[in-house]
C-alpha cells in the first residue's frame, strides 16, 4: 500500500515526535519532596521547603482534587517542579481583595507591594487608606466586578483571592502576562490558627517568611495560653451565635471556626452538637426553642438593639436581648475582619473576657463590645 | 387555618394553642412561639395573599391587560426603591413602622402613577408590560448603586429586609396593619360597579357616567397602599399579584367583580397559606424563601394559561 520510502519516512518522523516528546519530559523536573508541611493547622494550604525551593499547595475546600500548586525557586536555575506554577518573587506585587490579606501584609511590614484591593470602605489600615487617597494603592471596589483592564494596567505579580468562586475571572489570560491569581481559602479554615497559619504563605511570597514564622508562632503560644486559662473556669455559659437572615437563621456549625473559637473560651455553644465545618441553618422556631435561656448572644450582626429589633421582630424574646448580653464586632468590623486572622489570640482573649469576666485577664478588648 | 398553625419544627398541641389563647403566659416556650411566631406568621400570609391577589385584580381591570400586576408592572419594585432610600439614609423614623409603611405607600404610589401615565401613551399589553420590565430594571441598578454607596449597617438592614419574609412582624404590629389592610380592602367594595363598567372598555364605561378619572386614581391609591404596606413588611412576594386573578377568572368564570374580589379575597390568602404551609413541612430538608416558592409555583401557571390562550 505504501511505498519502501514512504514507509521509511514514517519511521523517521514517528523517532522524531518520540524523541521531541522524550526531551519534553525530561525537562520537567521532579523534586523528592521528603518534607512534610511545615504547618500543623491549616486544612487546605501546605507549605513545604525543599533544597531547591518552597513548594506551595492550595488544596479547594469543596472540590476534590482540585489543588493550586506554586514554585517559589531559591535561585533562577532551579527548574519548576511538574504540575507547580513558578512564581517570581523578585520585584513582588499584590492585588488583593480581603481585608484579611491586607492585615497580614501590614503585620509583615509589605504594605508597599500592595498595588490594588478591596473597598477602602472595608479597611481598617490607616496606612491602606491613606496609600488609597494619594493613589498609591488603586482601591477597586467590590471583588465581583473587577476590572480587567485595569488589573493588566497596574500589572502586579500576584492577585490574592478569597475562593467564593470556582475561579478568578480570566485566570488562563493573566497568567499568560505573568500575573497569578491564587485563591485563599482562609476563611473556610476550621480552627483560628489554622485561619492564622496563612500568614506564612505571604511570608514565602514576600520573603518575610521568617518574620512570619515568629509573629505565627507568638500568637500560637498566646492562643494555647488562653486556652489553657479558659479551662480553669467553672461554669460554661451557654451561647448562641449568629443571626437571622431572611427566613431562617444562619449561625456556625458545630466543627466550624466560630464553634472552635466559643469552645476554646469554654462556653456551652448551642449547636455545638451539630455537624459541618460551615453554616447551620434553622427554622426561626427552631433558634428560638433552642436558645431562648441562652446566657450570651455572640454576633448578632447589628450595633444596636434597635436595629436588631428592626431585622428579627423577635430578637426580644431570647434571655440574652432581655438581659443586655448581646455582643458583636461591629463597634469597628473593618478592625475585626483585617484582624481577626493576624490575631486568633485578642479574638480569644475578648471573648474570654465576655463570658468569664471571673479570671481577670485584664487585657484590652480588640473587638468586641456590648451592642448599644 | 387552623392547620397552619399546626405546621413548624416544633410540634403543639390544641391544649397548647388554647391556653396560650386563653392564658398566655409569657414565660412559656409554646405560648411565646404560638402567640409571637406562628399566629403573627399566619395572619401576615392571609393578608399579603389575599392584597396581592386583589391589587392584581385592580391592575388587571385598570388597565384591561390579563397579564397586569404589582410585581410585573414594578408597583414592588418602585416601593423596594423608597423603601431601600429611606432605611439607607439612617433617618430613624423610616426604621420605624410609621416609617415602613410611609415609604412604601409613597414608593408604590409614584410608580403606580408613573405606569398609568404610561398606559395614556402605549395601547399594547405587550408595551406595558415591557415597560413595567423596563422600571424593574432601573429601579434594580439604582438599588445595587445606592449599595454600593451605603454603610455596611444600612446596606445589611436593606439586604436582609429585601429578601423577603413572613415572619418579621409581631403579635403586636398586628393590629395596625390588618386595619389598614382591612379598611383598603372595604374600600374596593365600592369600586365594584365601575370596575364591572371598566370591563366593557372606558368609552362605554364613560358613557354609563363612569367617572373614569376618579377609577383609575382610586385603583392606584388603593394598590398603592395595599401593595405598600406588603411589600414594607413582607419584602417583594412575586407571582401572586398575577396569576391568583387569572385563577379566579378561570374558576368562576365571570367578570363580575363583586364575585371576582370574594374569589382573590378568598384564594390568595389561601394559595400563600398554603405554600408557607408546604415551606414549614419541608424545612428539615430544604429551606425555601417564600418569594422564591411563589416564583416557582406561579411562573410556570402563568406561561400555561399563555399556551393554552386561557387568558
Amino acid at each position: 500500500m505504501f511505498s519502501k520510502k514512504l514507509k521509511y519516512r514514517f519511521y523517521i518522523l514517528f523517532l522524531i515526535v518520540f524523541a521531541i516528546y522524550s526531551c519534553n519530559e525530561k525537562k520537567e523536573t521532579v523534586i523528592q519532596i521528603s518534607k512534610e508541611s511545615i504547618l500543623n493547622y491549616s486544612n487546605y494550604l501546605k507549605i513545604k521547603e525543599t533544597q531547591s525551593g518552597v513548594l506551595i499547595d492550595i488544596s479547594h475546600p469543596n472540590r476534590k482534587n482540585k489543588n493550586y500548586r506554586y514554585f517559589i525557586a531559591k535561585t533562577q536555575t532551579e527548574k519548576t517542579p511538574t504540575g507547580y506554577l513558578r512564581i517570581n518573587k523578585e520585584k513582588m506585587s499584590f492585588l488583593v481583595f480581603s481585608a484579611t490579606h491586607i492585615g497580614m501584609l501590614e503585620k509583615l511590614n509589605q504594605v508597599s507591594k500592595i498595588k490594588g484591593t478591596c473597598s477602602k470602605k472595608l479597611i481598617h489600615s490607616n496606612t491602606v487608606v491613606q496609600k488609597i487617597e494619594t493613589g498609591e494603592i488603586k482601591d477597586f471596589g467590590n471583588e465581583g466586578i473587577t476590572s480587567f483592564e485595569q488589573i493588566i494596567q497596574l500589572k502586579p505579580n500576584i492577585i490574592v483571592y478569597s475562593g467564593f468562586s470556582p475561579e478568578f475571572s480570566r485566570t488562563k489570560e493573566l497568567e499568560k502576562m505573568n500575573i497569578i491569581p491564587i485563591p485563599n481559602f482562609d476563611w473556610q479554615e476550621t480552627h483560628p490558627l489554622g485561619k492564622s497559619e496563612w500568614i506564612l504563605f505571604f511570608g514565602y511570597l514576600t520573603g518575610t517568611e521568617d518574620l512570619a514564622k515568629k509573629h505565627f508562632k507568638e500568637v500560637k503560644n498566646n492562643y494555647l495560653n488562653l486556652c489553657k486559662t479558659a479551662q480553669v473556669a467553672k461554669v460554661s455559659p451557654t451561647v448562641l451565635m449568629g443571626s437571622k437572615i431572611g427566613d431562617y437563621w444562619y449561625g456556625p456549625a458545630g466543627n466550624s471556626y466560630g464553634a472552635q473559637l466559643l469552645s476554646d473560651a469554654k462556653t456551652n455553644y448551642i449547636y455545638k452538637n451539630t455537624k459541618g465545618t460551615a453554616s447551620i441553618e434553622y427554622s426561626l422556631e427552631k433558634v428560638f426553642s433552642d436558645a431562648e435561656n441562652a446566657d450570651f448572644w455572640i454576633n448578632p450582626g447589628f450595633s444596636t438593639y434597635r436595629l436588631l429589633e428592626m431585622n428579627n421582630s423577635k430578637a426580644s424574646f431570647f434571655k440574652a436581648f432581655q438581659t443586655k448580653k448581646v455582643f458583636c464586632y461591629t463597634n469597628n468590623p473593618n478592625k475585626f475582619w483585617e484582624l481577626n486572622g493576624v490575631h486568633p489570640d485578642w479574638v480569644l482573649s475578648d471573648l474570654i473576657q465576655l463570658f468569664h469576666p471571673e479570671l481577670n485577664l485584664n487585657q484590652p478588648m480588640h473587638f468586641y463590645k456590648a451592642i448599644e | 387555618m387552623c392547620f397552619h398553625l399546626f405546621c413548624g419544627q416544633i410540634t403543639i398541641t390544641s391544649s397548647d394553642l388554647l391556653s396560650s389563647l386563653i392564658s398566655f403566659d409569657e414565660n412559656n416556650t409554646i405560648h411565646i412561639l404560638i402567640r409571637e411566631f406562628r399566629i403573627p406568621r399566619m395572619t401576615m400570609a392571609i393578608l399579603a395573599g389575599s392584597s396581592l391577589a386583589i391589587c392584581g385584580m385592580l391592575m388587571q381591570t385598570l388597565f384591561n391587560n390579563p397579564l397586569a400586576g404589582p410585581y410585573v408592572l414594578g408597583i414592588n419594585s418602585g416601593a423596594s426603591l423608597i423603601v431601600a432610600l429611606s432605611l439607607m439614609t439612617g433617618v430613624s423614623f423610616f426604621s420605624s413602622d410609621l416609617g415602613l409603611i410611609s415609604a412604601g405607600i409613597m414608593g408604590s404610589l409614584i410608580f403606580g402613577t408613573i405606569i398609568l401615565f404610561c398606559s395614556f401613551a402605549v395601547r399594547s399589553h405587550v408595551s406595558l408590560l415591557l415597560i413595567g420590565l423596563m422600571i424593574s430594571s432601573f429601579v434594580g441598578a439604582i438599588i445595587s448603586v445606592l449599595e454600593s454607596m451605603s454603610g455596611a449597617e444600612e446596606l445589611k438592614q436593606f439586604t436582609f429586609w429585601s429578601m423577603g419574609s413572613l415572619q418579621q412582624v409581631s403579635f403586636a404590629q398586628i393590629p395596625m396593619i390588618a386595619s389598614l389592610i382591612i379598611v383598603s380592602w372595604i374600600s374596593v367594595l365600592f369600586a365594584v360597579k365601575p370596575l364591572n363598567a371598566l370591563v366593557l372598555g372606558q368609552a362605554s364605561a364613560k358613557n354609563i357616567g363612569v367617572n373614569i378619572q376618579q377609577v383609575r386614581v382610586f385603583i392606584i391609591g388603593i394598590t398603592a397602599i395595599l401593595v405598600g404596606i406588603i411589600t414594607a413588611f413582607c419584602g417583594p412576594i412575586a407571582f401572586v399579584g398575577l396569576a391568583i386573578p387569572n385563577l379566579v377568572r378561570i374558576i368562576f368564570k365571570t367578570q363580575n367583580h363583586l364575585v371576582l374580589y370574594i374569589g382573590n379575597l378568598l384564594i390568595g390568602g389561601l394559595f400563600l397559606l398554603l405554600c408557607d404551609c408546604f415551606i414549614q413541612l419541608i424545612e428539615p430538608w430544604l429551606l425555601f424563601p417564600i418569594n422564591a416558592f411563589t416564583s416557582i409555583l406561579g411562573a410556570p401557571f402563568v406561561v400555561y394559561m399563555l399556551l393554552k390562550k386561557l387568558v
